[in-house]
């Protein structure tokens, strides 16, 4: 674990809060209520057995029993029926739906469990159920969680489970990314996150009030989760839950980035209080303190394109330059699409922010221009998320107003190439000109 | 059950209360609270409790004769008091002339009075002033929290991009903007520099021009005229000020204007912009200034600030609903002790540019795009038709809602794209409805009872004259007597012994009112002292880290400054109200000095003709000095407001942040209060000397007052005798008797019909 002194994780390892797992389309949920009840308490008996401390663990159980029994009363196995029970999920032999439950049941816990050396004590216990052949299927199910040969066809049923058994390892072997992300009000912060993780997971109206340190990480791959941990671990949390844990304490988010580019790079974004609010000087206390004490590879700055800077501004710029190595810092100059090319130069306004930075002391700064609700838009839109009217609005004017040569933002990229190979796929050329692909491969360190 | 009836004159701010066909008591608190003079949002709302209190009864029947927009704050009053519980309540509004059929009427009698048979009436002065008074400005101050969309708010109320709003934080110069037409005509400047020399004038003012001369380090303020859309001009002339953010200005006299236009001796509508985002250190500043205003009591000091939430078109989905974020908003208000605010939910952006499209303005086919992005937001959500989250009274909601309606029925395209019902759910409809209603509630009101004021108490005077005049032609036969007062009236001017007692009491009153003003100033050392106490317990006891000192440092070099300003306005208000007692009582005692002078005249009485020098003079002397005549002519006449230069006021002086900074490099942590204490040392020395140097200042002044009070005097002493002289020789001249007495007759015939006339217009 390479957390930081200030991450809050009460007995959950990092990676163990990263992990996806994607069960909503499990095989049991049109299975008969008996049935559902009869599986899971199963698993829920391994899962006490093996990990009854785990916090994650028994968030992840939860998670399962939402899905399959909710609020039902489950079977407790006793020694007595405990032989009995096991073997009613695990061996039918005889309805082809059921013939491999065993391994169904395997793969859960060991989605539950994620631990290499219990996993194989689950294997070994198993077997006193299974058939000698059923003994060698699961071994070889379990021989491929961990390796990385081709899944061969006999496992077809769950090559879900151990591609994302295998993702979930791979990504946690990564190292870590971690970026902090700091700006004054009303810089659009919240929008830039939610931007960068393609998901509305923090709100403006709130940002003023949020006097704590955010930690958000991305995970292996889309589940349609979002993991909380605040005061309590939520692996299902609703923006609503994000919302109220914001404002209580430091907290960590995990969900799946959705990346223009081809990121696969795990990564973690610190989200800062905005350091000129005058309600409660803690704030940039705070802010700086993260600066100065987190570890972080790079520090996202995000300026307002909408107007120059004043002192507040200026005051927090000298900071970071006196702080923070340059070659860690990034500026966006965010809210582009409020410019109207009759009244604004993009050009100018990144050749003003140069300056303005040069003055400082920042030696060629990297700025990027950017527009975090457009490409918040456009990363909904590629996941299929539900836009409302105004939003789809929003996204068709924007659309329009970017194809236009005056906010072309991919020219400020100078790895994009002008004629970009991309003109068949609108998304991905929006994508180019929002200046998303071009800031996001920065940040992923793509380009180099 | 209580029937209370209540009849206010909102020109002459006069009350009358009955409660069951009774006046009120002797000791009534209602009968103090609504004496002359008292408007009526001064008391209205205790009026429940006192009732309550007084008539030991909860169950009234209230009927209102006045102006609507009156009884709306009484309904307003009422209906908040019935809702806690305490009383019972019927309320019904006996109608009275509204303020806007007054205007016409004035010019009517004005006209007439010229062709009447008095040269006095014609005299130039008098004309002058009429015309003062009537082209009196009514100052609107915009204020606006960084970036929350000031120029876009005038621009969308102006319906042209006129204000550079990029880069709006770095606005450092002062524009006025005056309403003077009612047609479309071109907007006019005139460019000053900070020594208040005229740099350029432009006959056709243009966004580009605006954006040159704000980028122009040499430019202090421009003053525009124009046509301002929403006001006609005929009513006020209403003008737009748009002031430089607190920090961004280039003229240290920028921030006092804004200051003042918030301090509570202002009387200036105040538009406060801002956005949901709540404040930075700087907007704190400034909130601080405004709850102080608002916290003198009475509606009017809160219906002064209007408070408009801008940039709510932004709101997504999941900030939650307006209700929900106006509520957080009002609670923040309510965390710098703004209670109860005016809050104006609004969409400037979107409303600029449909008015800009619908005037056929040359537009950008991006901005038509957003526009119609925009349209289409506003009309479908519920939640953004921020003209019915407006706080305005009924009647005024009822015009919108019927503005609204008209729009929606003349429409006959797609859905939700009717651009005229977007305007109106933008808000902005309901913020150039409160700055109408508060023109047309206090600026006109006093604007009409101060224009007939310039010359009724000439008509007065003349009155006297004349009938003084046709009763010493009537009775000849008091010759004899009429002339020995005359000559008594002479003897006791002249008097060297009367005119050093006038001289005594003149300066005792001068003496009292200077030692109150060293109270108050006083009080104010001690207001900002306590400030910067409450900043050191604040800090008290906590230990920050030595790279934070300098930060530290400059934070308290900002709050010191900013108290700045504010200080120096508060110690300006002591000079301005030491002038206004002093000519005041200075006043006071040359009508005292009139009144005596018949007083040694025993046998007057017996007489039917009566000499009153005060009243001779009447006119003559409310229309040289009234105190707040002598505060604004000397405002037009200096140009700079010479009466309040800032040349007493020395800057405050800082500990060199340096020395401060390397005093504490010895130790790794260093004690807040040590520092704050070090840093304040010189602060506080800073606002004594100040105070004094008010205090001096003011002194100077009201010597100043009264030898050009003294002066004054003199000139009118000319006056009463030269009128003697005329009244003597009415009463010696035998020969044109009858004709005199027929020509009086006709002249006194003529000034009651006028003044019949001009009575009436303050009639409700």
């Amino acid at each position: 674990m390479t957390s930081t002194s200030t991450e809050a994780f009460h007995g959950i390892s990092k990676d163990e809060f990263v992990t996806s797992f994607f069960i909503s389309a499990h095989p049991l949920i049109n299975s008969k209520e008996k049935a559902r009840l009869l599986y899971f308490s199963v698993l829920e008996y391994f899962v006490a057995l093996y990990a009854k401390k785990s916090k994650i663990a028994n968030a992840r159980l939860l998670q399962y029993r939402n899905l399959l029994v909710k609020d039902e009363t489950t079977i407790t196995l006793t020694e007595n029926n405990l032989h009995k029970t096991i073997r009613k999920v695990v061996g039918d032999f005889l309805r082809p739906s059921k013939r491999e439950r065993f391994l169904l049941l395997f793969c859960d816990i060991a989605f539950i469990i994620a631990k290499k050396t219990v996993i194989k004590n689950i294997v070994d216990i198993l077997f006193a159920h299974l058939s000698l052949k059923k003994q060698k299927k699961l071994n070889e199910l379990f021989n491929l969680l961990f390796n990385d040969e081709i899944i061969p066809p006999l496992y077809i049923n769950f090559n879900s489970h151990i591609t994302q058994f295998r993702s979930n390892n791979e990504f946690i072997s990564k190292k870590e990314i971690r970026i902090l992300v700091t700006a004054t009000l009303s810089a659009g912060k919240s929008t830039f996150i939610n931007s960068i993780v393609g998901k509305p997971i923090t709100r403006m109206a709130q940002e003023a009030c949020t006097n704590n340190l955010c930690f958000i990480y991305n995970k292996p791959f889309e589940d349609n989760r979002i993991h909380l941990l605040a005061s309590r671990l939520n692996l299902n949390a609703t923006y609503d839950d994000l919302r109220t844990a914001e404002k209580e304490a430091d907290c960590s988010i995990a969900s799946f980035f959705k990346a223009s580019c081809r990121s696969q790079a795990r990564v973690c974004l610190i989200d800062t209080p905005g350091v000129n609010f005058a309600l409660n000087r803690e704030h940039v206390k705070l802010t700086r303190r993260a600066i100065a004490e987190e570890t972080y590879d790079k520090l996202i700055y995000i300026l307002n394109a909408d107007y120059i800077a004043k002192d507040d501004e200026i005051k927090h710029l000298n900071y970071v330059y006196k702080t923070v190595p340059g070659e860690k810092v990034i500026f966006v100059l965010n809210k582009l699409d409020h410019f109207i090319k009759i009244d604004d130069s993009i050009l100018k306004s990144i050749e003003g922010v140069k300056a303005d930075l040069l003055k400082i002391g920042f030696n060629n700064p990297v700025i990027c221009p950017f527009s975090a609700y457009f490409s918040l838009l456009l990363k909904m839109k590629q996941t299929n998320s539900i836009l409302n009217e105004d939003e789809l609005d929003y996204l068709e004017h924007y659309v329009k107003k970017f194809n236009k040569l005056e906010y072309n933002l991919s020219l400020y990229y100078d790895f994009i190439p002008v004629e970009n190979s991309y003109s068949d796929n609108e998304l991905m050329e929006m994508n180019i000109l929002s200046g998303l692909y071009g800031f996001e491969t920065i940040l992923y360190d793509e380009g180099k | 059950m209580k029937k209370v009836f209540i009849k206010y004159n909102p020109y002459e701010l006069k009350t009358e209360i009955t409660v069951n066909g009774k006046n009120l008591a002797q000791n009534s608190k209602l009968g103090d609270k609504s004496a002359d003079g008292s408007r009526l949002q001064e008391w209205v709302e205790e009026l429940p409790s006192i009732l309550v209190d007084e008539y030991n009864d909860k169950d009234f029947e209230i009927e209102f004769h006045g102006t609507l927009l009156d009884y709306e704050d009484l309904t307003g009053v009422i209906t908040e008091a019935k809702n806690r519980k305490e009383i019972t309540a019927e309320c019904k509004l006996i109608p009275a002339k509204e303020t806007s059929d007054k205007e016409k009427s004035i010019d009517d009698v004005f006209n007439e009075i010229q062709k009447g048979p008095f040269d006095e009436l014609r005299n130039e002065e008098l004309i002058n002033a009429f015309k003062l008074a009537k082209s009196d400005d009514f100052e609107v101050c915009v204020v606006a929290t960084m970036s929350a969309g000031k120029s876009t708010l005038i621009n969308a109320m102006l319906g042209q991009k006129l204000m550079p709003s990029k880069q709006e934080a770095c606005t450092a110069i002062i524009t006025r903007i005056k309403d003077i037409s009612s047609n479309k005509i071109p907007f006019r400047a005139e460019v000053y520099d900070k020594e208040n020399d005229l740099m350029e004038t432009h006959e056709n003012l243009t966004l580009s021009i605006m954006n040159r001369l704000n980028s122009d380090v040499n430019v202090s303020e421009i003053k525009i005229s124009g046509n301002i859309p929403f006001v006609s001009s005929d009513d006020v002339s209403l003008v737009l000020i748009d002031t430089p953010g607190p920090n961004s200005s280039r003229d240290p006299r920028h921030r006092k204007v804004q200051s003042e236009f918030l301090g509570k001796s202002s009387k200036a509508l105040v538009l406060y912009i801002m956005t949901g985002e709540y404040a930075t250190d700087d907007d704190n500043a400034l909130l601080k200034r405004v709850a102080e205003s608002m916290s003198v009591s009475g509606k009017q000091s809160k219906d002064r600030f209007i408070f408009v939430v801008n940039k709510l078109d932004e709101l997504k989905k999941e900030d939650g609903d307006t209700n929900g974020f106006l509520d957080r908003v009002r609670a923040y208000l309510k965390s710098h002790g703004v209670n109860n605010p005016n809050l104006f939910p609004a969409a400037a952006l979107p409303a600029l540019d449909i008015r800009m499209i619908k005037n056929g303005a040359v537009v950008d086919d991006d901005i038509i795009d957003e526009t119609e992005v925009w349209v289409k937001k506003l009309n479908r959500n519920k939640e953004l038709h921020f003209e019915t989250y407006a706080t305005l009274p009924a009647s005024i909601r009822g015009e919108i809602k019927g503005q609204l309606d008209t729009a929606k029925s003349g429409y006959k395209g797609p859905d939700n794209e009717n651009r005229d019902e977007a305007l109106i759910h933008t808000g902005v409809f309901s913020i150039e409805a409160a700055i109408r209603q508060y023109v047309q509630k206090y600026a006109k009101t006093a604007k009409i009872k101060n224009i007939v004021d310039t010359f009724i108490h000439k008509l007065d005077e003349l009155d006297c004259f004349e009938k003084t005049k046709h009763n010493l032609a009537e009775h000849q036969e008091e010759k004899e007597n009429i002339l020995k007062q005359i000559n008594s009236i002479h003897k006791k001017m002249d008097s060297a012994k009367e005119a050093k007692k006038f001289e005594e009491a003149v300066d005792n009153a001068v003496a009292k009112i200077n030692d109150e003003s060293k109270e108050v100033v006083e009080e104010i050392i001690q207001k900002f002292q306590k400030r910067i106490t409450k900043r050191i317990d604040d800090l008290r006891g906590s230990e920050i880290d030595i790279d934070d000192v300098e930060y530290e440092v400059e934070k308290l070099e900002n709050y010191a400054k900013k108290l700045e300003p504010d200080f120096e306005v508060d110690l300006n208000d002591v000079i301005r109200k030491n002038l206004v007692d002093t000519s005041e009582a200075l006043l006071k005692d040359y009508r005292k000095k009139l009144a005596s002078l018949t007083e040694d005249i025993d046998d007057k009485s017996l007489t039917g003709v009566e000499i009153d020098p005060l009243k001779l003079m009447g006119g003559s002397f409310d229309f040289n000095f009234s105190a707040n005549k002598l505060v604004k002519s000397k405002k037009v006449a200096d140009g700079q407001e010479k009466v309040r230069t800032r040349g007493w006021f020395e800057s405050i002086f800082f500990w060199p942040k340096s020395e401060l900074v390397t005093k504490y490099k010895t130790v790794n942590y260093v004690d807040v209060s040590a520092l704050i204490r070090d840093f304040f040392t010189s602060v506080e020395k800073n606002l004594l000397d100040n105070g004094e140097a008010a205090r001096k200042y003011a002194i100077k002044q009201s010597k100043r007052i009264s030898t050009d009070f003294k002066e004054k005097f003199k000139q009118l002493d000319d006056i009463l005798k030269s009128k003697l002289n005329e009244l003597e020789s009415y009463a010696t001249d035998q020969e044109n008797v009858e004709k005199r007495i027929q020509e009086t007759k006709k002249r006194l015939e003529w000034l009651e019909q006028i003044k019949a006339k001009v009575e009436a217009i303050l009639e409700i």
